[in-house]
């Protein structure tokens, strides 16, 4: 596969999981942007030596976000949060559903980074523990570990196994 | 609907907004020596300070402190630097007729009626990155989008956004940490 194809297959998920992990678009986009553009340079090894291409570059993507400097994500967090803070609906919600949504997205980007990592490729990549402790260079019981605390944080109640449906979903939309 | 899958739609439909997928084949197309680069969202705003202010790049160490730019698509981008610039800022959005206002984030505020915000899908959702909005081409009428700037303490910098408020628009916007 060249790189060029790698991008057109894979640029829009990527871009997805990472503004879900960065919760702003924009930052979102740098940091998938640094990313890409590293591993355009890489392009020849990782075609040879990386037998998933798409699970390495997902892992720079995480990597990129766990590691952008701590003055633009302090710019990032801020900008966020006012924005979810002072933003209504643009559609009409009597359940109060979309507030509540944001409410839980808000509490999600407070949380440490490494948990954010593991909630997001649980609850929107429909990962396993082995599979994020792939991603995050740790053990499956650190994984657990992660999105226990990440949980009782949100104070959501765990109700099964992580599923793929949203992933299958999302990909093809 | 349980916690979890409630927090899975939260996700999902947050991963929708996601952008700036032509920039990165663009930059993909021409990468810069990496010493060189910036993130692309940092360098767009920068030239639309630029291009507002009518400045050379040689200015640019020290942006002005507001810039409001019209685009051909009818989209506005506005940047506010320091909560100074508010009233020039307004003065500007007037001037091109954009329901917009710049606002201070207060300690004091009333918090916005919900009741008076606009309920319908008949503008764009702006797109932000720290100080700089832009805002879209539709803004329903008899509505203003508020920008809320602050200079509170601990409350970082970046321009807050609220949907479409019905006129007259509050004059200023609650600090969400006093909510």
């Amino acid at each position: 596969m060249t790189f060029d194809d790698f991008v057109a297959d894979r640029l829009d998920p990527l871009l997805r999981y990472a503004t879900v992990l960065c919760y702003d678009p924009h930052l979102a986009k740098d940091v998938v942007q640094e990313a890409l553009l590293r591993a355009q340079q890489q392009w020849p090894r990782i075609q040879v030596e990386v037998d998933n291409p798409s699970a390495y570059v997902k892992r720079m993507v995480t990597n990129e976000f766990l590691s952008w400097r701590r003055r633009r994500a302090a710019r990032e967090v801020s900008a966020t949060l006012h924005t979810l803070d002072a933003i209504g609906s643009p559609t009409d919600d009597p359940t109060h559903g979309i507030a509540e949504r944001e409410a839980m997205l808000g509490r999600l980007a407070k949380l440490p980074r490494k948990q954010r990592v593991a909630l997001v490729l649980r609850y929107y990549e429909g990962c396993d523990d082995a599979e994020i402790g792939a991603v995050l260079g740790c053990r499956p019981g650190t994984v657990r570990s992660l999105l226990s605390r990440g949980l009782a944080t949100l104070r959501l109640r765990a109700t099964g196994s992580p599923t793929r449906s949203l992933s299958v979903v999302k990909e093809t939309t | 609907m349980s916690d979890e899958t409630a927090f899975r739609d939260a996700l999902a439909q947050h991963a929708e907004l996601a952008r700036g997928r032509e920039e990165i084949l663009a930059a993909l197309r021409d990468p810069l020596p990496r010493r060189n680069r910036k993130p692309l969202g940092v360098a767009a705003a920068a030239i639309a300070v630029a291009g507002a202010a009518g400045i050379g790049l040689t200015a640019l160490m020290s942006p002005p402190a507001y810039a409001v730019t019209r685009h051909p698509d009818g989209s506005v981008t506005v940047t506010i630097n320091d909560i100074k610039a508010v009233d020039p800022a307004n003065e500007k959005l007037r001037e091109l007729g954009v329901r917009a206002r710049a606002v201070p984030m207060t300690a004091d505020c009333a918090d916005i009626d919900g009741t008076r915000t606009y309920q319908g899908a008949d503008w764009d959702f702006p797109s932000f990155s720290g100080n700089t909005v832009t805002l879209p081409a539709r803004i329903p009428e008899g509505h203003t989008v508020l920008l809320s700037v602050t200079d509170l303490p601990d409350r970082g910098t970046g321009l807050g956004i609220t949907v479409p408020i019905e006129d007259p628009a509050p004059s200023c916007v609650l600090d969400p940490a006093r909510r």
